[in-house]
């Protein structure tokens, strides 16, 4: 049995006068120990999947349904809040993007990282301690016992993203999402975090679902991709495969237009026009407006489904599968 | 060699740090750029790295004259911009780029507003001339002319940018200052910038000062490479010497860093991981400013400033580059 099991995953944000699919018809499985990429623009959906799952969403305006969400049995989407208590932050937990504004400005260090413990754990405070002084001695936080009872903001931002690390990890949890952990740091910072996150993942066993919108780092760490666009999942193969025969057109286009997979100075693919209004029906495939292979008939009919090309790769593009592009 | 349009000579930006509420004492200094020099030949492109904090941004200021230099000499066409007297003219030839394409554009003015205003500060058109040259403008990044009553907020984050770089080009500048102009964008949006960067560059004869922290995206771009360290340039060469074959131990640390979009090759590759956050630019270590986090240093590092040297066709500074 699979660690998560999500299927058909809707969720939408209401406002005035439109309803916005933000994730529209999700399915994907994640393995014990597992590590799964989950690539796209912004306004994809990949972070709104991850926060449906934990519940994170304020309803209203967000209206999270669909099929389930089973992690290790126990549907998320219809846990009860106590349930939902039990498992997020000590089953599941979660590293967000911006170390500088997720923290308590106002509470030590200390506090924060036992906070978790104190919560899902029969530990005495003393010892609840003893733990957070090693686990931020294991994320590479020097002097780490002098430090301990700092404040946040006497962190740098690298140091506060260990700190989160630390914080999410210091349940031992089974599943690990991480939202673009590394996007706010320098290049340098984020090699030390994701060989942190490595380490740690290979000591504890822990699976992790590693949004980002850099293929880069996507391509170093994780064993599996999903690619989402317009709230739904387009390709996902094995990592190696998505890099190296990437089917369905948006991928090719992401690959095509980073300047790292190109000749230096030459130009560089560019995508036409914008990613579609959510509110709005988008009949066919919800990328025809930007592709540069779409023919009318991709632009009627239901959303294509995945439907696999190959071993553990499967993308929604219909002129791909019927050998078309 | 032609005479660069650009020149910087020992530019200096530092800022004083008081501490005190009401009896004000001098703290200290961070020195943000301390002692850069640099040139920038005509339809050059110069791309800028480091780390947050190594005084990118300051040095891109500096350059425009938004801070002044607390040292040293900035020179446009034969023109010294740091001394007091008569430089507004050309600093028109000088324009920049903000990050944000968010923050940068008036939220309250339109398109056609936010591209006119330079040319009515500078009295540069005739009033009836200014439409034309407002379309003119637009058509050259791309943005359909009836859009320009629209406002900001109206716009993708890419369009926004390509608005900013138009305001720019709007007084016929000789070089463009563009500070991270394409880090705020997704992958697809960035391509197109890097791609209109690179047709302005050619069709316009600009040179440009190119920030980033993207290595990919500066060696697509650049010819030539600066790699800044707490307030220093540590490397300078060309874009494919500099990236594809590092010297400084920083330079290497930085490129070694940088994930690469091949799963095959980074799950072997051997990264050198740099231990701790660059220094504090209040209380730099003394000798070389990077010692404390390189593998190399040793007691001369501790105790020596190193200067740039020639070294493997581009310049570099290291004590020990001969022997590393």
């Amino acid at each position: 049995m699979p660690l998560l099991d999500v299927n058909n995953l809707q969720t939408s944000f209401m406002t005035r006068g439109a309803t916005f699919r933000a994730v529209d018809g999700v399915s994907f499985s994640l393995e014990r120990g597992e590590t799964l990429g989950l690539v796209g623009e912004s306004g994809s959906g990949k972070s709104v999947t991850c926060t449906s799952l934990l519940g994170l969403l304020p309803s209203p305006p967000a209206r999270v349904g669909g099929g389930h969400a089973r992690f290790d049995g126990v549907d998320l989407l219809r846990a009860s809040p106590a349930e939902l208590r039990s498992i997020r932050g000590k089953r599941i937990s979660m590293i967000f993007q911006d170390p500088m504004t997720s923290l308590n400005p106002y509470m030590r260090i200390s506090e924060q990282l036992i906070e978790p413990l104190l919560i899902h754990e029969k530990i005495s405070r003393r010892a609840a301690l003893d733990r957070a002084l090693a686990m931020m001695e294991a994320v590479g936080i020097n002097d780490a016992a002098n430090r301990l009872h700092a404040h946040p903001h006497q962190f740098s931002g690298g140091m506060r993203q260990r700190v989160m690390i630390a914080m999410a990890l210091i349940t031992k949890p089974e599943l690990l999402i991480a939202d673009e952990p590394t996007t706010a740091l320098d290049v340098t910072v984020q090699a030390q975090i994701l060989e942190l996150i490595k380490k740690l993942q290979r000591e504890l066993g822990m699976a992790v679902i590693f949004i980002s919108h850099d293929l880069g780092v996507v391509a170093g760490l994780c064993d599996r991709v999903m690619v989402m666009y317009a709230g739904r999942i387009v390709e996902t193969a094995s990592v190696t495969d998505l890099f190296r025969a990437p089917r369905h057109p948006y991928t090719r286009a992401l690959q095509r237009s980073i300047p790292a997979l190109q000749p230096k100075g030459g130009e560089l693919y560019t995508l036409p026009g914008l990613p579609p209004d959510l509110s709005k029906p988008l009949p066919g495939c919800a990328f025809a407006e930007r592709c540069e292979f779409a023919v009318s008939a991709c632009r009627t009919g239901d959303a294509p489904g995945l439907v696999d090309c190959a071993p553990a790769h499967a993308h929604t593009c219909r002129r791909a599968h019927s050998g078309e592009i | 060699m032609p005479s660069p349009i650009l020149e910087l000579r020992d530019v200096q930006t530092h800022f004083p740090v008081e501490s005190g509420i009401i009896f004000k004492t001098h703290a200290g200094t961070v020195k943000a750029v301390d002692g850069v020099s640099l040139t920038l030949a005509r339809g050059e492109v110069l791309g800028l790295v480091g780390e947050s904090g190594c005084g990118k941004s300051t040095l891109a200021r500096t350059i425009m004259g938004l801070l002044p230099a607390t040292g040293g000499t900035v020179w446009l066409e034969g023109k010294n911009l740091t001394a007091d007297a008569a430089v507004g003219e050309a600093r028109r030839s000088l324009q920049m780029v903000f990050q944000d394409p968010f923050a940068s554009l008036n939220p309250r003015m339109t398109i056609a507003e936010t591209l006119a205003e330079p040319l009515h500060v500078h009295k540069l058109r005739a009033a009836a001339a200014i439409p034309a040259r407002v379309a003119e403008l637009a058509a050259l990044v791309g943005i359909p002319a009836r859009n320009l009553g629209k406002y900001p907020h109206e716009f993708s984050g890419g369009q926004r940018q390509r608005i900013a770089i138009a305001r720019a080009l709007a007084l016929e500048p000789r070089v463009i200052v563009a500070d991270e102009p394409v880090s705020a964008l997704d992958v697809s949006i960035q391509a197109q910038i890097l791609n209109l960067l690179a047709k302005l560059v050619r069709e316009l004869g600009l040179s440009l000062v190119f920030i980033a922290h993207d290595l990919s995206v500066v060696k697509h771009l650049s010819d030539r490479v600066a790699v800044m360290y707490l307030g220093r340039i540590v490397e300078l060469g060309t874009a494919s010497d500099v990236i594809d074959r590092p010297q400084h131990p920083y330079t290497r640390a930085l490129v070694s860093a940088v994930p690469r979009p091949d799963p095959a090759g980074e799950r072997v590759r051997q990264r050198i991981v740099l231990a701790g956050d660059p220094p504090s630019p209040l209380n730099p270590p003394p000798g070389c400013p990077f010692h404390p986090r390189c593998s190399f240093a040793t007691e001369v590092c501790k105790a020596t400033v190193p200067t740039l040297a020639p070294h493997a066709g581009r310049e570099v500074s290291c004590l020990r580059i001969a022997e590393i």
